[in-house]
């Protein structure tokens, strides 16, 4: 019996979701309003004006780019917004709008579209620029300040990894302080508590796998815990975790690895982790973080090569010697 | 999944809502003494201020410090100098005679972290209260506080050295790069010498190499393992007579040391003359040096610790100018 209805196959993708780059790119503008909020609160409306300098940049560099180089111009898929809210954020405040500027265009055009645009990029874009600002223009991005200050004279403080690295005393933050983000440091990355909610917003979206940041933050704990500054486990390990740019590296770069299978991406968390708590603890830097995270992305293809993602719905069998 | 993106975004500005709240609180709560902070009172009133003529330079602003009972207890002037990377602002606290020193505190600096940044530390910062303006670094006449006035001397002069740190500096900069020698003695002993060299741009040659900015030879010491080297040989034998120079400039008395040296050896004993103190013929001149202290300088940072001795002296001159009109 021939059936009258007219019979032609579908093509792929026969799975879809409504997860697009410009969803989840919202999702992540959205989860860092708090920490947008939470650096005018402490470091006054500056940060408004770095914030819409990074952004800005980003938005335009993509865009003149693209139209240059005659590609299709994606702008309206905010990656470019994203990766300028990270940069801001990872800026003191008194940095100087000319560095934001330089740092966005090079994350833009070197790191992201030079390498075919999202998803091509090698490295995070936001750190890549925040790193070239550290090498050739240090003092612009060493200009800390405390909080709270209400006049156009700040007053100048070092960060409390800086405190702690030099072996000063910084018992005037408290462990509080740096929860709340009441700490001298980058505009967005003092306050744990905004980030961690905002992070929660994302894993409730599914944008991120907590277990890769709760593996990476772990490690960070456990190094700078065992390898203490008076012999083994004494370590100050809650102020590595409460400050400097662990958090935000936790909860917004180091689950940029979407295109990997799990067990990769926890592999490139512990490598991370490694990283971040090594450079804090033996290197020149008080913090860690930033080139920990793009060492381990220039890692993270050798790792995939090495490490064999699990293969849906077979077992792993082990051979038998 | 737009019924739970607003969930999650409701979810979220309510946390937000409440975080604020506790952060807001805790700043509430916690006690803030408005009118002095930790280091000294830098809050400056709105009474007891003194007129500040155009032709002080680097003075802002001064005024009266008064207490409880409104009685003026001393002057604070707030003055400021040009240092490593941008201005360094002081507020330096005077008793009522205008000289000594109650309190020093650090409004603003940018200055290199791990350098100039220490001027922040307590550890240094405690040498101020009780000291009398105007300020000189150990070595130094305090009749002449500009450090290139200084007479050089042979070697075999050099007395005693005296507890400090002593900074000496290249006048120019010699294929891009100025030296700088810190020696720190203790007990009249050299324990540490660090030689740096800086380009025009601020950076320093020992962090240029250390990074591999700044590569001589692919195999061979670094630059800054070649300076290490050579400061080991110095606290070692005390004294630069181990090094012994040839035509090139160069030694072959360090074991990996092929860098030209003898800028590096002119300083150190540049420094030790410093360190061994001001000859006879300069004390017997130093009759305007009464009242006058020595203070220690920021190793590594010699312009961040001339700015701190200039921002001081300044306030002092204005100070004393106006109690003695």
């Amino acid at each position: 019996m021939i059936n009258n209805i007219e019979k032609t196959p579908n093509i792929s993708p026969h799975l879809k979701t409504n997860k697009t780059s410009k969803n989840i790119m919202v999702d992540v503008i959205i989860a860092l309003i708090p920490v947008f909020i939470g650096s005018i609160y402490f470091f006054g409306t500056r940060s408004i004006l770095i914030v819409f300098s990074a952004v800005f940049t980003c938005v335009l560099s993509e865009y003149i780019w693209q139209k240059a180089s005659k590609k299709q111009i994606t702008i309206n898929d905010y990656s470019a917004v994203v990766t300028g809210l990270l940069i801001a954020f990872n800026m003191p405040v008194q940095t100087s709008i000319w560095t934001i500027v330089i740092a966005s265009i090079f994350s833009i055009i070197v790191t992201k579209q030079f390498f075919g645009g999202i998803g091509g990029n090698f490295a995070n874009p936001a750190l890549v620029g925040r790193a070239i600002i550290m090498l050739l223009w240090p003092a612009q991005v060493a200009k800390y300040v405390t909080t709270y200050h209400a006049s156009v004279d700040a007053v100048s403080s070092a960060t409390i990894l800086s405190l702690l690295k030099n072996g000063n005393d910084f018992s005037q933050f408290t462990k509080w302080d740096m929860f709340i983000g009441n700490i001298p440091g980058a505009i967005g990355e003092t306050s744990v508590i905004l980030l961690v909610i905002g992070f929660l917003y994302l894993s409730y979206r599914k944008i991120v796998n907590p277990v890769v940041t709760g593996v990476y933050l772990l490690t960070v704990v456990l190094i700078t815990f065992v390898f203490g500054p008076q012999g083994l486990f004494t370590g100050d390990y809650l102020t590595h975790l409460l400050s400097g740019g662990l958090m935000i590296a936790a909860c917004y770069m180091i689950t940029d690895y979407a295109s990997f299978a799990p067990r990769i991406r926890v592999t490139l968390a512990v490598i991370a982790g490694i990283l971040t708590a090594g450079i804090r603890l033996w290197g020149i830097y008080p913090e860690g973080a930033c080139f920990a995270i793009l060492i381990t992305n220039c890692l993270a293809g050798l790792v995939d090569r090495i490490i064999k993602p699990h293969i849906y719905g077979m077992k792993l069998k082990r051979d038998k010697v | 999944m737009k019924d739970n993106r607003i969930k999650g975004i409701i979810a979220l500005a309510i946390v937000t809502i409440i975080s604020f709240g506790i952060i807001y609180g805790t700043k509430s709560l916690v006690k803030v003494d408005d009118s002095n902070n930790e280091q000294g009172n830098n809050v400056e009133p709105t009474e007891g201020i003194l007129v500040v003529d155009e032709s002080y330079e680097g003075v802002d602003s001064a005024w009266e410090i008064k207490d409880d009972a409104g009685n003026v207890t001393g002057y604070a002037v707030k003055a400021s100098a040009r240092g490593f990377v941008g201005p360094v602002v002081l507020q330096v606290d005077f008793d009522l005679d205008g000289k000594t020193i109650q309190n020093l505190t650090v409004v603003s600096s940018n200055e290199t972290e791990g350098y100039g940044s220490k001027m922040e530390d307590e550890d240094y910062l405690k040498q101020f209260p009780g000291t009398v303006a105007p300020v000189h670094f150990e070595g130094e006449s305090a009749s002449n506080t500009n450090k290139d006035d200084l007479v050089i001397q042979s070697a075999s002069v050099v007395n005693t050295l005296k507890d400090g740190i002593y900074i000496a500096e290249a006048d120019d900069f010699i294929g891009g790069y100025k030296s700088i020698v810190t020696i720190k003695v203790e007990n009249s002993e050299i324990t540490s010498v660090v030689w740096d060299q800086m380009d025009e741009l601020g950076q320093y040659k020992s962090y240029l190499s250390s990074t591999g900015k700044y590569v001589m030879t692919e195999d061979g010491l670094t630059w800054k393992e070649q300076a290490d080297k050579l400061a080991a040989n110095v606290i070692e034998n005390q004294s630069t007579s181990d090094i012994n120079i040839n035509d090139e400039g160069e030694t072959d008395s360090v074991t990996g040391v092929s860098i030209s040296v003898n800028e590096f050896t002119d300083l150190v004993e540049k420094a030790l003359l410093k360190a061994s103190g001001p000859t006879e013929e300069e004390s017997n001149n130093e009759t305007s040096a009464t009242g006058s202290s020595q203070i220690d300088a920021i190793s590594g940072a010699t312009h961040s610790s001339d700015a701190i001795k200039t921002a001081i002296n300044r306030a002092y001159t204005f100070i004393n100018d106006y109690l003695n009109k």
